[in-house]
């Protein structure tokens, strides 16, 4: 039972100072600017001949989606000499699935406008990060289905503007989208306005000094909110919510505005 | 009312950062990458000097040196 205990005891590994460089410091946002282009415009170039000219998957003369129809029966056809495209049985079976229901008529619009959708995400930076985590996630299931090309490249990118999500779009709408909005575990202007009716409290818990719900860094903890009066204390409090959050009590409401 | 123009200057400039890679994506198609991909590149450092310049100063005040 103690082994259990020390291996799993609560620990907090902190990243060192490299990798907080490169994936939360915002000098590196030039260059996460031109990796997040990059990305971006070859995904609009990509959705770009699904959804226009002569050879798209949607809205063409006929049923939608035939393209990716013959797409698919290529990946899930079995040769009689050689590997198949696609090496694990089940990701075989969904596609055969797919295709026995005629999934590819609706599919194809998720897919291009998807595409498409990644694209300019990236491009003007907003939810840099889901557009990459979305843009990973095709990557990957053109790849299960056998289609190398220039995926593994794409994927490994996305996956580094993942990681880096918080500064990849510095350079675009998320320097302005991402304080406004803020996170589950730090609540950003607009749902601190939505949060403001419901619960604060009036006290930084770690010092007492008293805090502006407008201004002061907030956490979440137990779906409350609690202000903290600077970035030091907000630190020291989600390092150990229970311990502060004990001590001061109950958050404390305060009536809504208007 | 500086700060529904600031805005609306910001959310215009980004707006028009989208409108042009998509003119330009889909037009082009995939003949020149390079020359494709530096008018997006211009684009999006005009969308951004805007921001910082009117949008951000008007709502954080920094051209009053606050």
């Amino acid at each position: 039972m103690a082994l259990l205990q020390r291996t799993f005891e609560k620990r907090e590994l902190r990243d060192p100072g490299l990798i907080r460089a490169i994936f939360s410091n915002t000098w590196l946002a030039p260059l996460w600017l031109v990796a997040r282009l990059y990305l971006g415009y070859q995904w609009l170039l990509a959705g770009s001949h699904k959804v226009w000219g002569e050879g798209r998957w949607i809205a063409a003369s006929g049923p939608d989606g035939l393209a990716l129809r013959s797409y698919w029966e290529r990946a899930i056809a079995i040769p009689e000499q050689g590997r198949p495209a696609i090496s694990y049985d089940w990701y075989r079976d969904f596609l055969t699935f797919m295709v026995n229901h005629e999934w590819y008529r609706w599919f194809s619009w998720v897919i291009a406008l998807g595409e498409v959708t990644v694209g300019i995400l990236l491009i003007v930076g907003a939810f840099a990060g889901l557009a990459a985590l979305a843009g990973a996630f095709l990557n990957f299931n053109f790849m299960l289905a056998g289609s190398a090309s220039i995926n593994p490249v794409l994927f490994v990118i996305a996956l580094l503007i993942l990681f880096g999500w918080k500064v990849a779009g510095w350079i675009g709408v998320d320097r302005w989208l991402l304080p406004a909005l803020g996170t589950p575990w730090q609540p950003g202007r607009v749902f601190r306005r939505v949060l403001k009716g419901r619960v604060a409290n009036e006290a930084c818990p770690v010092c007492q000094m008293p805090v502006d719900p407008a201004r002061s860094p907030a956490s979440a903890y137990n779906g409350l909110i609690y202000f903290s009066c600077c970035p030091v204390c907000k630190e020291r409090l989600d390092e150990q919510p229970a311990r502060y959050i004990a001590g001061f009590g109950a958050a404390i409401p305060v009536p809504a505005e208007g | 009312m500086n700060k529904v123009l600031a805005l609306v200057a910001g959310v215009t400039a980004w707006a028009a950062v989208a409108v042009v890679a998509v003119l330009i994506v889909f037009n082009m198609g995939a003949k020149n990458q390079v020359l494709m991909f530096l008018p997006i590149l211009a684009v999006v450092v005009a969308a951004w000097i805007i921001g910082e310049l009117v949008t951000e100063r008007v709502f954080t005040g920094r051209e009053k040196g606050v």
